[in-house]
């Protein structure tokens, strides 16, 4: 029998984590997934690690450094720490003005391209999708729109993140009310099923089309292998990552995306002083970036 | 990609191509292509573009600067900027031809070679700027001179922009910004002889800089300039005073003058520019008085805390130094929340018992964030007064953090004997922390009834219960429990086992006999985490015979155990053990090789030695390094082992 009090009390002294030993996490992580801890995020770091040492029974940091090196537990301690590092605030229609554009005609003059070629393929990325309620939200917006033609379209969301264990949630579907904060009633009544608790489940046929997957944007070489998109959406990951690495990824997106593509950015966002590659349309109350082509 | 690739993407017809050309050209850093690439910085396509420019960023070098500075009077706006860009990153590899571009005829490239070489902050361009800020004809390229000048940052500077202070007002905005930058002695006595001269906007940006430089010198000057300056100007100067002279302000100026400052100050609070009223808060905290705290806490309550912490602090740390008035007892009590809040700070931060007994006061009026602000600052800093306050939140709140700095207060820091059956009932609190902080009261308060009552806790059938005496024994008279502790060696629960291990390891690494009754029995225990506290046991032992358990440690199935063991067999300093570390050394763990490098390196002597310089030829640069370090060790030891 165990619980996390027992687990937790321990006559030891209490470690902190020296500059040093800082430096080195800090170094490792960007280079693993180019999201930068700034100095004062420093005891942050340290706080949400100690459980980590806690459980892997480590005595310091240095060692904690040497064990996500190791062959030996590294692979898995990698995503305990993604974990730990993430941020994964999320909501479903979160940002509704952004979503309102792609409502109000941006899907529509993307399907209607597509209907010039003869085509009826549409594919949507959503990068950093933290625990799936963007990419439900977008394949809502799909249904709202096209209703029954929803199944004569091929349209598929591909949704990534670094985290695995954001998408095992994601791919259960099961939220709180809390997630639905800003989701009108009448489409939680439509998508949504109550199971008790303030819990709802997605309805089945919302998850049909979206395809989970573990990614990490600081991979060129996994990003190139994504489908090409007509829409992707990336917001409120950006943030997390220094200058150099937000023009990797930009860049990787901007060669992900089919010509005439369009990229959707965190609302506070701006590619200002990262990236003049994309052409920003303004809107009322948002900005969209489009690749010509 | 080879050379002959990258020139046949570059040269496609494919923008997709081009850009992938682009970028493995700056990735193999193929120079040969930086003539090609400056050419696709004027594609008509942004992604062929974007590519070219990252790739000559990142290639750089005197070849990138002479590539782009032609574009410089491309007629096509973007590539004329896209240009500026990289050459305000790059520039600085060369600056010869950008110096060069300061003769130049037309005076937007002269605009551009100013800016440039302001980014590049070369001391190599201070002295062509000078010249260009002193003689160009043209405003806008001496403007942009003193832009870059100030830039740069460079005292050399100092004398031409002082002289350039009798140019025209929109040059010297940007000469006294640069002097400003500079913070030169010499440019506070050109900026207050220019005072007198200046425009009333000039002046206002005179002042600023001198209270941003924040040299004593400038304050009697702007004190005399004060009487006779327009009101506008006023709370600028109050502020660069403010600014340059912080608390001690006051000591400046005659009685007379001290009244009429004071209330130009209280009119001060409500300027529009935020650092006029920082300013007046720092003034009016030396001045005082009841409508000085008042206009304070006002303006407090107005600031948005999280978006503005540093302000939020001022403004308390102007209110803590004005003492206990009437007008922050009243907020303290008043039900809007703001102001309450900001009282009550003010009375943490004061925490003075006079003010702390007015936090208790209020404390059962507030919401639940105030009583926790009230709770944890009245807990950390008053005496044993405020008894009767906590043990009336032990009996009433039921909020976590509450409760938490009443247990603290009373356990830990008072120590107070007779509360302990007020804590009890917390140990079986349904938080673990809440818990966890009424153990460690119950630990610090100590005494006979303590030690009873873990006696009966550690026979409990709840293991909860055990867990905690089990903890407190340790804390506490380790050795006047050792049978106890010894006993809870065979708990069931492993995490009990793992406390009770890591209690006795303090105290019986010097018992031979305990040693013998233990550790066969513990070295084989199934839970890897009491193995590990053994091995540190083991460790702190200073029997003989805790060497050959160690060694026995080095062959336990989990690895930690295993660098544990090594670790301590590094502090022996016997070189009989490295035998039975050098097997170590061809271990598929890397943490558990360079455990055995350093400790073979703590152990030193000739033997050690040898085994260390052994593995010099090993291909894992870390542990070269790890070895070379503990060579190093040993030869600063015990120097002879080279002979
Ligand atoms: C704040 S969430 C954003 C969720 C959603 N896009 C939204 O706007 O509500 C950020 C997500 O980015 C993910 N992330 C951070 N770094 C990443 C990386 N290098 N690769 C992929 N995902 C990353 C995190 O795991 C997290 O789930």
């Amino acid at each position: 029998m165990t619980s996390s009090f027992t687990k937790s009390i321990t006559l030891r002294k209490q470690v902190t984590m020296d500059d040093v030993e800082f430096g080195h996490l800090r170094d490792f992580i960007y280079e693993k997934c180019g999201i930068y801890i700034p100095d004062n995020r420093k005891y942050l770091l340290e706080n949400r690690l100690l459980n980590r040492l806690r459980f892997l029974g480590l005595r310091t940091f240095g060692e904690y450094f040497y064990f996500l090196k190791s062959d030996q537990g590294g692979k898995t301690e990698l995503q305990a720490l993604f974990e730990v590092i993430t941020t994964n605030e999320t909501s479903f229609y979160r940002n509704p003005a952004q979503l309102k554009v792609l409502e109000n005609g941006l899907l529509k003059s993307v399907m209607d391209e597509q209907l010039k070629k003869g085509s009826r393929d549409i594919h949507i990325w959503s990068a950093g999708c933290s625990t799936g309620e963007e990419p439900y939200t977008l394949e809502i917006i799909l249904h709202e729109i096209l209703k029954a033609q929803r199944s004569l379209w091929n349209i598929t969301i591909m949704a990534g993140d670094l985290s695995e264990a954001v998408l095992a949630s994601a791919a259960r579907g099961e939220y709180t009310e809390y997630a639905l904060r800003t989701t009108p009633k009448a489409i939680i009544a439509r998508y949504f099923t109550p199971i008790g608790n303030g819990r709802y489940l997605i309805n089945p046929a919302i998850k049909k089309h979206i395809f989970f997957h573990q990614i990490n944007l600081n991979d060129r070489a996994q990003l190139r292998n994504i489908r090409r998109s007509h829409i992707i959406f990336c917001r409120n990951v950006l943030i997390y990552f220094d200058e150099a690495m937000k023009k990797r990824v930009i860049s990787s997106f901007y060669d992900n995306l089919l010509p005439g593509g369009y990229l959707f950015i965190g609302h506070s966002e701006s590619l200002h002083n990262i990236s003049r590659v994309f052409k920003p349309i303004h809107y009322p109350s948002a900005i969209v970036y489009r690749k010509e082509g | 990609m080879g050379i002959p690739e990258i020139f046949a993407y570059l040269e496609s017809n494919e923008p997709e191509l081009q850009r992938e050309g682009a970028f493995m050209a700056g990735e193999a850093m193929c120079r040969e292509a930086i003539p090609q690439l400056a050419r696709l910085l004027v594609s008509p396509n942004l992604g062929v573009q974007d590519a070219a420019d990252m790739s000559l960023r990142k290639l750089g070098g005197k070849e990138v600067v002479a590539a782009v500075i032609p574009l410089l009077r491309s007629e096509d706006a973007p590539a004329r900027n896209l240009s500026m860009d990289i050459l305000r990153q790059v520039g600085h590899h060369n600056v010869q031809p950008l110096i060069a571009l300061l003769k130049d005829e037309d005076p937007d490239i002269r605009i551009f070679a100013c800016d440039i070489l302001g980014a590049t902050r070369k001391l190599r361009a201070v002295h062509p700027l000078c010249d260009s800020l002193l003689h160009d004809p043209e405003v806008n390229v001496r403007y942009q001179a003193a832009v870059s000048l100030g830039e740069i940052g460079k005292s050399d500077a100092t004398e031409a922009l002082n002289e350039a202070l009798k140019d025209d007002d929109w040059v010297k905005f940007a000469v006294i910004e640069a002097l400003m930058k500079i913070r030169d002695d010499s440019s506070i006595v050109a900026l207050l002889g220019a005072l007198d001269k200046s425009s009333e906007l000039v002046a206002s940006i005179i002042i600023d800089a001198l209270g941003e430089i924040g040299h004593i010198k400038a304050v009697p000057v702007l004190i005399n300039y004060f009487t006779g300056a327009a009101p506008v100007l006023r709370n600028k100067i109050l502020k660069a005073v403010v600014n340059i002279m912080g608390t001690k302000t006051l000591t400046f100026l005659s009685d007379k003058d001290r009244v009429t400052f004071a209330s130009y100050l209280l009119s001060a609070v409500d300027d529009e520019d935020t650092a006029v009223q920082d300013a007046a808060i720092v003034g009016l905290s030396c001045i005082g008085g009841e409508a000085a705290s008042d206009k304070i806490l006002m303006l407090a309550a107005s600031i948005n805390q999280e978006q503005e912490p540093e302000r939020f602090q001022k403004a308390i740390n102007g209110l803590v130094a004005l003492g206990l008035t009437p007008a922050l007892l009243n907020s303290a009590g008043s039900d809007d929340e703001r102001l309450s809040k900001v009282a009550l700070t003010v009375l943490i931060h004061m925490g003075t018992p006079d003010a702390l007994q007015v936090c208790t006061k209020v404390f059962w009026h507030k919401d639940r964030d105030g009583q926790r602000d009230i709770a944890r600052g009245v807990g950390a800093l008053a005496g044993k007064e405020v008894k009767p306050f906590f043990l009336r939140i032990l009996r009433e709140s039921t909020d976590g953090s509450i409760l938490k700095s009443a247990l603290s207060f009373l356990g830990i820091r008072m120590q107070f004997v007779d509360v302990v059956e007020d804590i009890v009932p917390f140990l079986n609190h349904p938080f673990d922390d809440v818990k966890e902080v009424a153990l460690d009261a119950c630990i610090a308060i100590g005494g006979k009834s303590v030690e009873a009552l873990f006696n009966e806790m550690l026979h409990d059938p709840d293991p909860f219960k055990r867990t905690m005496a089990v903890y407190a024994f340790g804390k506490m008279d380790v050795r006047s429990h050792l049978a106890d502790l010894e006993d809870a060696l065979n708990d069931e629960v492993a995490d009990i086992r793992k406390i009770a291990m890591e209690a006795m390891a303090g105290v019986c690494g010097d018992n031979p006999d305990l040693l013998s009754r233990v550790v066969p029995r513990m070295i084989n225990d199934e839970s890897r985490e009491v193995r590990r506290s053994l091995v540190e046991f083991l460790g702190s032992s200073q029997c003989s015979d805790a060497v050959a358990y160690l060694i026995k440690a080095l062959s336990d199935a989990d690895d930690w155990v295993q660098i544990r063991a090594i670790e301590s067999l590094g502090t022996t300093g016997r070189c009989d053990v490295i035998p039975a570390l050098r097997p170590l050394l061809t271990s598929p763990n890397q943490l558990i090789r360079m455990k055995v490098v350093q400790a073979l390196g703590r152990i030193g002597g000739k033997e050690a030695f040898q085994e260390l310089l052994s593995i010099l030829d090993t291909q894992d640069m870390e542990l070269l390094e790890a070895a070379e370090q503990a060579l190093d060790l040993i030869q600063a030891d015990d120097g002879e082992v080279l002979e």
